[in-house]
């Protein structure tokens, strides 16, 4: 009898610790890490304007500059020219008003533009940290220019003043 | 007579369905038609030492190993007899005994411990009733798996086996594919497939798995000895010979015959738990100049396994053994920490697009600093150290991960047999398992490899790993009986291995963020029936003994391919851009789209291209399938058959009392590719008692698996760039019945023939002391291998239209190759007293790999001279692999010493040198070519029996936590270390309580 109950008592313990042992380990899985800030990934959301070139017969600069909307407070702009010069840096800025107006005023200074590239020089895009940026655009009376020194090669209508060559919601 | 005729081919006919509970229902019933018309004797075993009764040990009438049974908890037996018969009690490790029947009915039997292993009876290798080791002509080494299991660290038998006989060996993978998922077995130094694996001597299924990377350079199936629970095994012999003559296709290297537990009324079983120190490899980062490449980290690979076996009797004429074993095994990490740019200046600068030209942004802290305005942050933050340090991420987050794969097991055997009458027995065994296994698979997949890259899915790369999930069954049922003086055998043994393949954090790139990012892979499936008939009689008139056996086996064989789930093999849409409308093929900012390496895809002026409205064009040239081992898709799926008819006629000659001859010849026919006529012949002489010498010469074969034969995959390989950065390629293995072959020259595979020779010696100079060794030699012509890759560049001829851009690779005959060695074993055992002793091993193995002959080539290339082509086709890292890159000596030395309820085993195991070819070189020609070092590593145990059912043991395996040789720096690829020694993965700790009741 003694036997018997050791041998139950033997049993369940070897049971136990044999469901403990199996039951409680979970395979480890090496999970990917997703370490990054909110915000990346494929940004779909743009107005695209033209610029055009203010000497087409001469150095003929022309492209585009691109407003994406980022995040509700961010908004990235690209500026894509073609036949920039190479190695010249060229000054950006949206100015207050349409280009038919005269626009003297600067309203934001973007980046300058790489010659080389036809793309902002510091980065491919320039961050403007304003809450309100996009989603008034369609509203905002205003234009870009594209100056080497201080002559404008290059300049478009944006906002209340054109319709964008692409544009997708 | 009849109605037991019926019955039993009744039960022939339920041989795939019979499951355990109807067929000890089927065996009650039959207890009706025994036939008792001998006298019954019942008697008790006890050891002569301690006289604690003897379970499980073997009773049986010699002459008839059939007609016997086994002793029970108590050590007591009953069987029937005639008074002429004697009776032989067999038991490991204690000196067989036999006793004539006579007038006695009631046997008081005390076995004494034998030092002798030489005089065990050995089943294979002979049809005959068994002969002792030392009286085999062929050298058999004799495991007693149920008696040295609960002493060693090891708790699967295969690598059980590894560390007890040196000619076994079972290299555990550290990943890559599926390489982990199956332990390949070896013998000799041969390949997986050219060992023949048996269970009670019937022929044990393989793995439905090829697995692509084995310690001999080939691709090759394995029996998976991990379905098989280690706690279900009585013993293991393996035969070190040639047997094919005997046994059929894959007996070139040997034969290990697994005889399972037959004891009854006895429950034993064992709780085990362990784990690896996990040190890091003190002292590695010396050998990279002060940069660790690798990581330590806290104990891991834990591993728990519970197993128990039981026994019943039926009515007192037949046993029923049943065996279960769970197994929970942790993983192993041993992590490559590498420099190898996991974010190029796409990723840090934001330079991404998709394939219509919209913003990828990848590096969004930079976003948040420039908006921020702060400079500092945001340059910082466009250096790879810079995103790091903000992710909070370190290099060992981007490591190539290797190690022991992740396993849980479930398995259950059973060995039955029933006396329905006094010559008949009906038998039946077999098992069920099911393992699932997570092993590493795949390289880091670094967000700068800009093809496999998906934001959304993986910001900071991924490290896809491959799972499978097998079931194995198999069963056999058979009757052993006696018509006049013939004794008869027929079984009919079937075995299924499924693998059912899965990937886990993957993605197929071509899908973008739509792919899944876990998927099922497709199933690999291994059927094989085997339907035997074997006769034998005894002619002991005939000299001093002739025993002729004959018989005839009929083999099914299935190998089945599954696809998998279409994502898994599909080329998706992520980059290609259906155009809309005429114009030019430019992004929102009218500059041309980029490629996938952020390329802008211009004509020959640098201006956009022109595209019209419902072009397709592939913008971003994105992986397509799963990463990193695409599906099965439709064109790999197989469903392929093959029957094989063989018949043999076997004799043993005892010429004198000291010479025996014998002689086997086997023929066999294949569905898929003819026949093969093979025979051998061995003897054994004892120039004095305790001296014999022996000798065999065979030839041999190996049929071309149905895997070797079918198998069709496309993987991706990994070849060093200029920089030794590993870079993809896709490569196809196309079957020899392809287009891919056929336009190259490929010729269908044949069989592989051995001639193989042994010669030996065994001596036993004391009581106590016996010394074996043999010499050996196999010859394989036709050597099966898989080609290097060829591409449709070298091969000309338009082959581009046969395989595209990728790069193909075959299984050929590629060479007649040459495995020599020699094998000694010494035993030596020493008893102080009734209670105590010392046991000394000393086994070893000196061998040489050696191609003789690679094959002459009349392929269809018109890019490559002969040397390259011969390269090719045996390329020398394969060439390499088979030749030196397994130890050539291998010796396992080891010393227990038992003292009443206390014993200990120190063992300690040496690897030889291997030497590592590869295919890659330096600008000046000379190849990446390593030699390792030779290891020695020790294993340590303690064991003590708290009670007479109560034991424990602790102990260690590579207790000073031994790490093989670092890979050389050039070839740090996937591994940091070698597998073909003692593996990566440091000591091992273990601590176990065994029971029986």
């Amino acid at each position: 009898m003694k036997s018997y109950v050791s041998m139950r008592i033997f049993f369940f313990v070897i049971g136990a610790a044999a469901l403990n042992l199996l039951g409680a380990c979970e395979q480890e899985h090496f999970e990917p890490k997703m370490n990054t800030l909110p915000g990346g990934g494929t940004v779909t959301t743009y107005k695209a304007y033209t610029l055009s070139p203010t000497n087409p017969a001469g150095d003929n600069v022309y492209g585009r500059v691109v407003f994406y909307k980022y995040s509700s407070t961010v908004t990235l702009v690209q500026m894509g020219l073609y036949n920039t010069e190479p190695d010249a840096t060229y000054s950006a800025d949206i100015f207050g008003g349409s280009i038919l107006e005269g626009a003297t005023t600067v309203a934001i200074d973007l980046d300058d533009v790489s010659g080389t590239t036809g793309a902002f020089v510091s980065s491919k895009y320039f961050v403007m940290n304003d809450a309100t940026f996009y989603e008034t655009l369609g509203d905002y009376d205003a234009s870009v220019k594209v100056m080497l020194g201080t002559t404008p090669v290059a300049a478009g209508d944006i906002g209340a003043n054109a319709d964008p060559v692409a544009v997708q919601d | 007579m009849k109605a037991p005729t019926s019955t039993i081919s009744m039960f022939i006919k339920m041989k795939k369905s019979l499951s355990y509970f109807s067929f000890m229902l089927a065996l009650t019933l039959l207890t009706s038609l025994v036939n008792a018309q001998q006298k019954s004797l019942t008697g008790k075993v006890t050891a002569v030492n301690d006289g604690e009764p003897l379970a499980g040990l073997n009773v049986f009438i010699k002459g008839n190993t059939a007609k016997g049974t086994v002793t029970n908890a108590q050590g007591e037996f009953s069987l029937e007899a005639a008074s002429q018969d004697v009776l032989v009690f067999s038991f490991i490790g204690m000196k067989t005994q036999e006793l004539k029947v006579g007038a006695v009915s009631s046997f008081n039997v005390k076995m004494e411990e034998a030092f002798n292993e030489l005089g065990e009876l050995v089943v294979t290798g002979t049809r005959n009733v068994g002969r002792t080791v030392l009286e085999s002509t062929v050298p058999v080494d004799v495991i007693s798996i149920q008696d040295v299991m609960g002493d060693l660290p090891q708790i699967d038998l295969a690598q059980m086996l590894a560390y007890l006989a040196p000619s076994f060996n079972a290299v555990r993978s550290q990943g890559g594919d599926l390489d982990s998922h199956v332990d390949p077995v070896q013998l000799r130094n041969m390949a997986p497939n050219q060992i023949l694996v048996l269970i009670n001597g019937k022929r044990r299924h393989t793995s439905a798995l090829l697995i692509t990377g084995t310690a001999v350079g080939s691709p090759s199936t394995s029996v998976d000895l991990m379905t098989i629970p280690a706690s279900s095994i009585e013993k293991v012999e393996i035969l070190r010979d040639g047997a094919a003559a005997q046994y059929g296709s894959d007996a070139v290297a040997g034969v290990v015959n697994i005889i399972l537990k037959k004891g009854t009324g006895k429950l034993t079983g064992s709780l085990t738990g362990g784990g690896y120190l996990n040190s890091g490899n003190p002292g590695i980062d010396d050998l990279n100049h002060g940069v660790p490449l690798t990581t330590d980290g806290d104990p891991d690979g834990f591993n728990y396994q519970f197993d128990a076996n039981y026994g019943f009797n039926i009515a007192d004429k037949g046993f029923f053994n049943i065996s279960g074993q769970v197994t929970q095994r942790r993983n192993t990490l041993r992590p490559f920490v590498n420099d190898w740019g996991f974010y190029d200046d796409t990723y840090l600068l934001n330079l991404r697009t998709d394939k219509s030209g919209n913003p990828v942004i990848t590096n969004p802290e930079l976003v948040a600093a420039q908006g921020a305005g702060d400079e500092a942050l945001a340059s910082s933050l466009t250096t790879m150290e810079g995103i790091m340090d903000a992710r909070g991420l370190e290099r060992e987050d981007f490591a190539v991960y290797a190690g022991l794969p992740a396993i849980t097991l479930g398995s259950t055997f059973y060995n039955a047999g029933f006396d329905i009458n006094e010559k008949t027995t009906l038998y039946s065994f077999g098992g069920a398992s099911y393992k699932f296994l997570e092993g590493f698979s795949c390289y880091f997949r670094r967000p700068s490899q800009t093809d496999r890259f998906n934001y959304l899915l993986y910001p900071n790369g991924f490290r896809p790993q491959m799972t499978s999930n097998t079931s194995d069954f198999s069963n056999t049922i058979g009757l052993r009986s006696k018509i006049g003086d013939v004794n008869v055998d027929i079984s009919n043994t079937f075995g299924r291995n499924r693998m059912r393949l899965g990937m886990v954090n993957t993605f197929n790139a071509s899908m973008g963020s739509n792919s899944p990012v876990n998927m099922y892979l497709g199933t690999h499936q291994f059927t094989q029936n085997s339907t035997n008939l074997d006769f034998s009689k005894s002619f002991p008139d005939v000299l001093h003994g002739l025993s002729l056996a004959f018989g005839a086996e009929m083999r099914i064989e299935n190998y089945k391919i599954l696809k998998g789930q279409e994502e898994s093999y599909t080329y998706g849409n992520a980059g290609v851009l259906t155009v809309m409308e005429d114009g030019l093929l430019v992004g929102p900012d009218g500059m041309p789209l980029q490629d996938a390496s952020s390329e802008p895809i211009v004509d020959e002026d640098g201006a956009p291209l022109n595209v019209n409205s419902g072009q397709e064009v592939t913008v971003k040239s994105l992986s397509a399938n799963c990463q990193c081992f695409a599906g099965f898709g439709p064109k790999n799926e197989r469903d392929e058959y093959r029957t094989t008819m063989g018949a043999y006629i076997d004799a043993e000659l005892d010429i004198t009392e000291k010479f025996l001859i014998t002689g086997a010849v086997r023929f066999e026919n294949y569905s898929d590719f003819g026949a093969v006529s093979i025979g051998k012949m061995s003897m054994r002489y004892s120039v004095m008692e305790k001296l014999s010498v022996r000798g065999s010469i065979a030839t041999g074969f190996r049929a071309p698996s149905l895997q070797e034969l079918n198998y069709t995959h496309t993987a991706t390989a990994f070849v060093p760039d200029v920089n030794g950065i590993p870079q993809p390629l896709d490569v196809t293995t196309y079957p020899t019945n392809s287009t891919a072959a056929r336009v190259l020259g490929i010729k269908g595979l044949k069989q592989e023939q051995s001639q193989t020779y042994g010669f030996g010696v065994t001596y036993q100079p004391l009581p106590g002391f016996e010394v074996t060794a043999d010499a050996y030699q196999i010859d394989v012509d036709d050597r099966i291998f898989r080609t290097g890759y060829f591409n449709a560049g070298e091969v000309g001829n338009n082959y581009d239209e046969v395989i595209g851009g990728g790069e193909a690779q075959f299984f050929v005959n590629g060479a007649d190759v040459r495995s020599r060695g020699i094998e000694l074993v010494g035993n030596y055992s020493l008893s102080l007293n009734a209670t105590s002793g010392l046991t000394f091993t000393l086994a070893g193995i000196l061998a040489k790999n050696e191609v003789i002959n690679r094959k002459v080539l009349d392929l269809n290339v018109e890019n490559l001279d002969e040397e390259q082509l011969v390269g090719k086709y045996l390329d020398r890292a394969t060439l390499g692999q088979f030749e030196t890159g397994t130890p050539r000596e291998k010796f396992i030395a080891s010393v227990t010493f038992r003292k009443s309820k206390f014993s200990t085993m120190l063992r300690s195991t040496y690897f030889g040198e291997i030497t590592e070819r590869s295919t890659s070189s330096d600008a000046d020609g000379n190849f990446y070519d390593q030699t390792f070092s030779s290891q020695m590593i020790f294993d340590l145990s303690f064991n003590y029996d708290l009670t007479n059912n109560l034991k424990l043991s602790i102990g260690g395996s590579n207790i000073f936590d031994k790490y093989p040789d670092v890979l050389r720096t050039e070839n740090q690829g996937f591994y940091l270390y070698s597998n073909n020694q003692q593996g990566s993965n440091g000591s091992y700790y273990y601590g176990r309580i065994m029971f029986n009741f």
